[in-house]
C-alpha cells in the first residue's frame, strides 16, 4: 500500500484511463468506417468497450479507503449486421452481386461516444483539480492563514 | 494523553471524513460510464453528531462511518445512477468544507498559541 496524498488520485486517473481508451476507440472506429475487405467476412467491426467498477480491494480488506476506480473489462466486436452497399466498380465489390460490405460503424453512434468519454474525462480532471486543493490545503494545515 | 485538544481533534477527523468522502466521490466520477455501477457515498454527519455529543474522544477518534449504497436518484438505462453534475456539486462543496476546517485548525492553533503567550 503507497501512501495516497491527494485523496482518490488513483480512482481518478483509473477513470481517466477508462475514458482515454473508449476515445481511442471511437477514433479507430471513425478511422476504419469505410475499410472494404476482399473477403466481405473480414470486414472490419465496430469495436466496443466495456467497463467494470474495481471494488475488489475493498471487500477483501475490509477498507473502504482504497476503492479501485473503474477499468477496461474486455473489447470487443460488435457482431450487429454490417453495412451492404450496391456499388459494382468498387473493387472488393461482390463479382456476382456487385454488393460491397461495409463496416457496422455509425458516425453519430461514434461522435455521441467520444462526446460522452470526453465528458467523463473532463469530470475526472476536476475532480483532480479538487482533490489537489484538499492535499494542499491539508499539508498547509496551522500554518499561517492555511 | 495530556495537553490533547478535542476541538483540534475534532477539525482533524473531519477533515480524515471529508477526504474519505472525496476519495468516494472519485470513484464515482470513475464510474461515470460503468453499467449497472450504483453511487457510493459517506454521510458521516450523523455519527459523528453522536460523538460530538457523547463528549468522548475516544469514540471520536474510533468513529468509522460505513460506506452506504446510495440508490436514490434517477438509474439509467445501463442500470447506473452517477450524475456528473450532481457528483460535481457534492465535490466541490465536500472541498470547500474541507478548505474551511483547514482554516478552523489555523484558527483554533493561533488561539491556543495566544493563550500560551
Amino acid at each position: 500500500m503507497s501512501i495516497e496524498l491527494i485523496p482518490g488520485a488513483g480512482t481518478i486517473s483509473s477513470g481517466l484511463d477508462a475514458e482515454q481508451t473508449r476515445l481511442r476507440l471511437c477514433s479507430a472506429n471513425i478511422a476504419n468506417a469505410h475499410a472494404t475487405n476482399k473477403d466481405a467476412s473480414n470486414t472490419y467491426r465496430r469495436q466496443v468497450v466495456a467497463f467494470e467498477s474495481v471494488l475488489k480491494a475493498q471487500y477483501e480488506e475490509g477498507d473502504s479507503r482504497h476503492f479501485g476506480g473503474v477499468r477496461v473489462s474486455q473489447i470487443s466486436r460488435d457482431q450487429s449486421p454490417l453495412r451492404q452497399l450496391h456499388d459494382p466498380g468498387h473493387p472488393d465489390a461482390d463479382p456476382k452481386t456487385g454488393m460491397v460490405t461495409l463496416p457496422n460503424v455509425n458516425p453519430l453512434t461514434e461522435m455521441v461516444d467520444m462526446m460522452t468519454a470526453s465528458r467523463g474525462y473532463e469530470s475526472g480532471l476536476a475532480a483532480f483539480r479538487i482533490s489537489k486543493q484538499m492535499a494542499e490545503k491539508t499539508i498547509s494545515m496551522g500554518s499561517g492563514n492555511a | 494523553m495530556i495537553g490533547t485538544d478535542y476541538t483540534s481533534e475534532l477539525i482533524s477527523k473531519m477533515m480524515h471524513l471529508s477526504v474519505r468522502r472525496q476519495e468516494l466521490l472519485a470513484n464515482n466520477l470513475a464510474n461515470l460510464n460503468t453499467p449497472g455501477y450504483t453511487r457510493r457515498d459517506l454521510n458521516f454527519a450523523g455519527a459523528l453528531g453522536d460523538a460530538v455529543r457523547k463528549d468522548d474522544l475516544n469514540a471520536l477518534r474510533q468513529l468509522n462511518p460505513e460506506v452506504t449504497m446510495d440508490k436514490s436518484g434517477s438509474v439509467r438505462l445501463d442500470g447506473n445512477n452517477v450524475n456528473a453534475a450532481s457528483e460535481m456539486n457534492e465535490m466541490t462543496q465536500n472541498g470547500t468544507l474541507h478548505a474551511l476546517l483547514a482554516k478552523a485548525y489555523s484558527t483554533r492553533q493561533r488561539i491556543l498559541k495566544s493563550a500560551i503567550r
